[in-house]
């Protein structure tokens, strides 16, 4: 371990250059270039009289044991783009005279306690990695990454019981494999990411730190540990995700000072020692939400005191602790909560007015109990919002992701309702025939616990999607997608859509339609309803089931302009009948279907595997071939009559006896079928339509 | 050395900081004290920023 001082002013510290190192303060040039193990030292005398200096650092990472700049009498800058500068001991940057203009990692790999890093203010301009196993350093004085990180690594760092310095940062990540500690005393710490600590396994002695997420969202925060004081304190947060079972002292969420509504939703049960608070709002229409992350699944939030708040709604959300049960102002109830004291539902009416208006406004806003608007009457999610005849003539834009009640249009002129946002409806939901529903980015979702009508009886143009565990979504009408809306698209996530004998028609030619489905449990429920699309994807096929109902309704695939149609069955079971409309269907998985059909067009079957039908209504015509290719068909019992088919690598199978027809066309490949008409069919001179009725 | 250390509660919190000097430094209490308004005014800088988006 040697001593080096810097000497003879500007230069660079590479790997082989030795005229600017010495072995003494101010001594001659030429001592060999510092190794980790070495201490450097830049100080009064490394430049010449008091002019100002800069060091160029060259070959990366450049390496010493300490490093001390101290006493400068003159300006220092140390540079270097992209090159790292790794640090086995302690670092000391002065208060003065000083730049750091190197843009590489600064790494402390020391293995040993006792190190500090004192950075006097200077910000690093890159991230900073400890990476010393039982290594430990401790602030000299605060620390500023600025838009960068802490990468721990190994090691323990601490923000010094003494001085509690401040921290600020993007994040602190720690999904490495080392044993890392962060002590955080009483320091404040911001932190900017939308990760704010990343959700790796380390120890956090939170102390009695006061941690600031500044980020608009954050894709997670917590991890299931101990905090102190946390605080949220953007003003114009989207949405935050706090994952695992975390303890906090205080918490602290700052409301939204514009117009929308940030959703906070917990992965977990949380408890708060000390006080939950929620900074009020200055209008109605600055919302905050709180949710569980699964709809229908409660999270327990344990509080002990609670600061007044207003402007919040709440889905899936106990209130326990001292604090419980929880009052304010204007909390929307959207389902599945309890402690918690809700305003009482109401009905309010869009207010007339002369020009286009948006469902959240400042000042007064558009809603009302009676004649005037006025903030206090902006529609929560247990409320009934209706617009009037004599409201507006133009167009109501739902301009944030607002939870609502039910939602009536009583009014029968034209009327336009454009989102800008994804609403969520919890109640019914009954427009007019002129009443056009546009989204350019949102999707409409139905998410009540019981049951909510539907009635849309105008053309759509929103995506939907029914999340609604516990509850039934039930058509009062058909809903019509616009020919030339571009996602038409649904997506059936918890909860029973009950067709209602209506037709949800997605057919158009801006591009291909999707019904699918997603995680959670759900079941369609036909009552001779119709579901028209392109592509049916049973994309999460666990606890989705089909009831027919009061009669077989049917699942109808259409090619649109598109040629191609797609049905991903997810193995699942069909009470409904699968309808060919297309030119080419494909049928993927090992499904369960009642009763496949088609329509008296030239079309193809692509059976990718085996389905099981209970009837078979496959049947060309003269000039409208019907392909059947690849794949299993099994039907338990009875005699399949088809005729006009092209079949190629077909297996017709399970009990049935399978009569492709006299007319139909064996391509090879086959197992099961008979190229012939039923006994008693055929057709020819002297009409044999049973056995033993001659007709002719 | 000489630790300085220092503090300011603001309405974005507690910020905690330190000026470390060499036992012979020559600033001014004037100077000292500008240095920590610097520091105070860098920091309000960084956790006021915009939000930074990875």
């Amino acid at each position: 371990m040697a001593d080096r001082y810097w000497v003879g002013g500007s230069g660079t510290w590479n790997g082989t250059t030795t005229t600017r190192w010495s072995t003494a303060s101010g001594g001659s040039g030429g001592a060999s270039v510092p190794t980790a193990a070495d201490d450097v030292f830049f100080d009064g005398n490394s430049n010449t009289g008091t002019g100002a200096f800069t060091v160029t650092m060259a070959t990366s990472p450049r390496v010493c044991n300490n490093l001390t700049i101290s006493g400068l009498d003159g300006t220092m800058t140390l540079a270097g783009t992209g090159i790292g500068l790794t640090i086995s001991g302690s670092l000391t940057f002065p208060a003065t005279l000083f730049n750091r203009t190197y843009t590489g990692v600064t790494t402390f790999n020391a293995t040993t306690t006792g190190k500090t890093i004192t950075t006097n203010g200077v910000a690093f301009g890159q991230n900073i990695v400890f990476d010393g196993a039982d290594g430990g350093w401790t602030l000299g004085s605060a620390l500023n990454l600025g838009t960068n990180s802490i990468l721990m690594y190994n090691g323990t760092l601490d923000t010094s019981s003494a001085g509690n310095y401040s921290v600020t940062a993007s994040s602190i990540q720690n999904s490495f494999s080392g044993t890392r500690t962060l002590n955080l005393n009483g320091s404040t710490v911001t932190l900017s990411s939308s990760a704010p600590i990343d959700n790796g396994t380390f120890t956090l002695n939170a102390g009695t730190s006061q941690i600031n997420c500044s980020s608009s969202s954050f894709a997670y925060f917590g991890s299931g540990r101990s905090y102190y004081n946390v605080a949220f304190t953007s003003t114009a947060k989207t949405t935050a995700l706090i994952t695992g079972q975390n303890t906090f002292n205080n918490l602290s969420v700052t409301n939204r000072t514009t117009i929308g509504i940030t959703k906070f939703t917990f992965s977990a049960n949380q408890t708060i020692n000390g006080t939950f608070t929620v900074t009020n709002s200055t209008a109605s229409a600055y919302r905050t939400m709180f949710a569980s992350d699964v709809i229908g699944t409660q999270r327990t939030l344990t509080v002990n005191a609670i600061s007044s708040i207003r402007d919040v709604d709440f889905r899936d959300i106990a209130a326990a602790g001292a604090s419980a049960s929880w009052s304010g102002t204007r909390f929307g109830d959207c389902g599945g909560n309890s402690g918690i004291n809700f305003d009482a539902a109401k009905t309010v009416y869009l207010v007339p007015a002369t020009t286009t208006t948006n469902w959240g406004a400042t000042g007064s806003g558009c809603w009302s109990i009676g004649s005037s608007a006025s903030a206090t009457d902006f529609p929560l999610a247990q409320d009934t919002a209706i617009i009037q005849d004599v409201s507006i003539v133009g167009s109501l834009t739902i301009n944030a992701d607002y939870n609502i009640g039910t939602l009536t249009v009583e009014k029968t002129s034209s009327f336009y309702f454009t989102l800008s946002s994804s609403p969520t409806v919890y109640g019914n939901f009954t427009t007019q025939t002129n009443t056009d529903f546009f989204s350019s980015v949102g999707t409409t979702t139905f998410a009540g616990r019981t049951a909510q009508a539907v009635y849309i009886s105008s053309t759509f143009y929103s995506p939907i999607e029914i999340n609604s565990p516990t509850g039934t979504v039930t058509l009062s009408s058909s809903i019509s997608y616009s020919n030339d809306f571009g996602t038409r698209l649904v997506t059936l996530t918890s909860g029973t859509l009950n067709l209602n004998g209506q037709t949800i028609s997605m057919l158009g030619s801006a591009s291909g339609s999707t019904f699918q489905t997603a995680a959670g449990t759900k079941n369609i429920t036909f009552n001779g309803g119709t579901i028209q699309c392109t592509t049916f994807n049973n994309a999460e096929p666990t606890n989705f089931t089909t009831t027919q109902g009061t009669s077989e309704g049917k699942i109808e695939l259409t090619s649109d302009n598109f040629g191609s149609s797609y049905f991903y069955g997810g193995g699942s079971t069909y009470n409904c009948a699968l309808k060919n409309s297309a030119t080419y269907l494909s049928i993927v998985d090992y499904n369960t279907i009642q009763t496949i059909s088609n329509s008296n067009i030239t079309t193809t079957f692509d059976f990718g595997s085996l389905n099981t039908v209970t009837n078979w209504n496959v049947t060309g015509s003269v000039g409208k071939i019907v392909t059947i290719i690849n794949g299993t068909l099994s039907k338990a019992s009875g005699t399949v009559s088809s005729d006009y088919l092209n079949i190629t690598y077909s297996t017709a199978t399970g009990g049935a006896t399978w009569y492709a027809g006299a007319n139909s066309v064996n391509n090879g490949g086959n197992t099961g079928w008979i190229f012939t008409a039923p006994p008693g069919v055929s057709i020819g001179t002297g009409i044999t339509i049973g056995p033993g009725i001659l007709i002719g | 050395m000489v630790t300085i250390s220092f503090s300011f509660d603001t309405q974005y919190g507690k910020f905690a900081d330190a000026i470390v000097l060499p036992d012979d430094h020559t600033l001014t209490d004037a100077e000292i004290e500008a240095i920590k308004q610097q520091r105070l005014d860098n920091w309000i800088a960084a956790v006021t920023a915009p939000p930074f988006e990875e």
